[in-house]
């Protein structure tokens, strides 16, 4: 599905990202976790396509495609999803006419026709189940306004209705309650499939608890180094980033 | 004969090329007009010397010869752009002369009076009397004592007081193609009575083909006790015309204004609007928007004036710019002494799609009581980045997501706009300029 080689970037002329390799299967679910500053978004970022990162090193393969000569709107069409860690606020842009207009992007791109007033309609009203949101949302300017909880069960509705084989969670985590954790999980974990493969970036091994990962990579200094299984976060709650980084070559050795 | 406006003798010339002027003989009448001339003879038209005209160069719309429209054999009826879906009472002007074989005033409801200043200055000079004149502040500019001078026709609106009229009440003003530069006068007079509402659409089109021409408007609404006025001005000028629209409103106590100005065409257009807040409890609404693209330049000038207790006024102005486009704004708000419990917000906010666009934005707060609630905030930018990338990660193409974001900026500016089927009129020009606007653009730039 997506083949990481030795993937160095840059942000504003500082190297951020300094050799990352992952190899991602079909179906899998990849947590990539470390300290702030250690490359978690930039590499998020990275593979959404945002402008202004410098890729100066390595490839990114994704389907046996190059997936850094593509623009961000034709990865997301290819099935890339990026979560935002912070979504962005759009005043005036409902959030149904968002939906409908990334889904109808992406269903053209595959040959499909467009959804009608009927089956759109009735296909957000099943996605915006699975978040426990209500219609009046679909309403609303996109994340204008919305608490943290929202605007991540936003993200999760949008993924939801994109059917994306890649999804990457960038702390989808952070600043949410524990109810609202598990509503996003919940919604997370009603996508896997053995087509679907998924990026969770995250600081806390909390969300971890609830869409477990057959992967666990912990990043620092841009390079990751460790991997490991589901056992790997426990074992980082228990003694802490600075176990890592203090001692990296031998927890990379371990 | 013909007149440059700049010139000395304009005013002479200008009145040989004047026809008969309604109200002959009516003294106050006469009076009213002579003032008007008087003063354009002392002060002339503003230049940019003078600080409420500082970025607006009025030369382009003055130095064509001019003659007064609408004193020749009334034009055929010309196609008149119509608003889709739009269900209104109808008022055609037509180079400043109304025209009630297009209009349509046979079925006006009850206690709606709408009719042609010119009638009413012939047939009822004392219903006009009292309010010819008595909005326009002091200290008004050359253009509005050019308006002064040829006092003669336009909408006369007058609802009696309690009646709340259902139906929008749209006047079409519109130019016809001429070959000699037209000067295009309107004075329109809209009187509200007590605790009655309407919703009154100016909506200003041109002809296809038109040379230059310039519109030189005055609207003069009157608000009684707790009067509902909603009034959108809306300009689709010629591509080479000059707007110079003055628009003056006078609140009795508790009344309700609701002032939105659309400005979509026309090579150079001046809005002054001024509203006072006359007695306590009036508010007033204010929304604008500025959509200029080629060369065209679109001023907004606003006074808000709050002068007793307890008033409130709202002002939310926008300009998208394209290509070398300019927009000015100056929003001027006075709290005048008495004017305790005063209650004012002002925005402008301005987004530039071109690096050859200019704004200039202007917040002037005067204020001259202790115990008031005033903000006010402007904004100057481009598009949020962060959410053109946004939208890209959703599979929405970059051209299509920066289209996206500068109509739903435009869009929140005609939010005041009620009249479903006219916000939609709007909503559909906003988004074919800009179309036109972005493909120009392109075509240049290849």
């Amino acid at each position: 599905m997506l083949s990481i080689k030795n993937l160095h970037a840059s942000v504003a002329g500082k190297p951020i990202l300094k050799g990352i390799d992952l190899e991602i299967g079909a179906g899998e679910v990849h947590a990539i976790m470390g300290p702030n500053g250690s490359g978690k978004s930039t590499l998020a970022n990275v593979l959404a396509g945002r402008d202004g990162y410098e890729v100066s090193d390595g490839s990114v393969t994704y389907k046996g495609e190059d997936l850094l000569s593509l623009e961000p709107e034709e990865r997301a069409r290819e099935g890339v999803f990026l979560a935002f860690q912070y979504p962005v606020e759009i005043p005036g842009v409902s959030n149904i006419y968002l939906l409908k207009a990334a889904v109808n992007a992406v269903r053209a791109h595959r040959g499909d026709d467009e959804l009608d007033a009927m089956g759109f309609l009735k296909l957000v009203r099943e996605k915006l189940k699975l978040v426990e949101m209500r219609d009046e949302f679909l309403h609303r300017s996109v994340n204008e306004g919305f608490s943290g909880g929202e605007k991540k069960r936003n993200e999760i509705l949008q993924m939801a209705m994109l059917e994306p084989t890649l999804s990457i969670l960038d702390e989808t985590d952070s600043g949410l309650d524990i109810d609202a954790l598990k509503i996003v999980a919940g919604g997370v974990n009603a996508l896997r499939s053995p087509e679907r493969s998924m990026i969770v970036v995250t600081h806390y091994q909390r969300l971890l608890d609830y869409i477990v990962p057959d992967y666990v990579h912990v990043l620092s200094g841009g390079k990751v180094v460790r991997s490991g299984d589901k056992e790997l976060a426990h074992e980082l709650e228990a003694h802490g980033y600075s176990w890592i980084e203090k001692e990296p070559a031998a927890a990379a050795a371990g | 004969m013909s007149a440059k406006l700049n010139s000395e003798h304009s005013i002479e010339t200008l009145q040989a090329t004047a026809g008969s002027l309604a109200g002959r003989g009516l003294d106050w009448l006469e009076q009213h007009r002579a003032k008007g001339r008087d003063r354009f003879e002392t002060i002339g038209l503003p230049t940019q010397r003078h600080e409420d005209w500082k970025y607006t160069d009025v030369r382009p719309i003055t130095r064509h010869e001019y003659r007064l429209a609408g004193f020749d054999e009334p034009v055929q009826a010309p196609n008149i752009p119509a608003v889709d879906d739009l269900d209104a009472i109808r008022l055609v002007v037509i180079d400043g002369r109304v025209r009630t074989d297009l209009s349509t005033l046979e079925a006006l409801p009850p206690g709606v009076h709408l009719r042609a200043l010119a009638d009413a200055i012939e047939e009822a000079p004392d219903s006009v009397r009292p309010w010819l004149g008595a909005a326009l502040p002091a200290d008004s500019h050359g253009f509005a004592a050019l308006n002064d001078a040829f006092v003669n026709d336009g909408a006369c609106l007058r609802v009696d007081d309690g009646v709340v009229v259902e139906q929008p009440v749209e006047i079409v003003f519109m130019v016809g193609a001429a070959d000699q530069a037209p000067l295009v006068q309107p004075r329109n007079l809209l009187v509200v009575g007590k605790g009655a509402e309407i919703n009154i659409i100016e909506r200003y089109v041109a002809a296809t083909d038109t040379g230059p021409y310039l519109n030189n408007v005055i609207t003069e609404l009157f608000l009684d006790e707790r009067a509902n006025v909603e009034l959108t001005r809306l300009q689709e000028e010629g591509e080479r015309a000059g707007h110079v629209g003055g628009l003056f409103v006078r609140q009795r106590a508790s009344s309700v204004c609701r002032l939105n100005t659309v400005s979509l065409d026309g090579m150079m257009i001046r809005n002054d609007l001024r509203a006072f807040l006359d007695e306590p409890g009036a508010e007033c609404r204010l929304r604008g928007l500025a959509l200029g693209g080629g060369r065209q330049h679109i001023d907004n000038h606003t006074v808000v004036e709050h002068r007793v207790e307890r008033c409130t006024s709202r002002e939310f102005y926008k300009a998208v710019l394209d290509d070398r486009a300019r927009s000015v704004f100056h929003g001027r708000i006075i709290v005048h002494v008495d004017a305790q419990k005063t209650d004012s917000e002002q925005q402008n906010e301005n987004l530039l799609l071109s690096r050859d666009a200019e704004v200039d934005t202007k917040p002037q707060l005067e204020i001259y009581a202790d115990d008031v609630k005033c903000s006010h905030g402007a904004t100057v930018g481009q598009l949020d980045e962060d959410a053109v990338y946004y939208l890209r990660t959703r599979g929405v193409d970059e051209a299509s997501a920066r289209a996206l974001l500068t109509v739903a900026f435009a869009d929140a500016a005609i939010e005041g706009v009620s009249d479903d089927a006219l916000r939609a009129h709007i909503d559909r020009r906003i988004r074919q300029k800009l179309e036109r606007e972005r493909s120009l653009v392109a075509t240049t730039r290849e």
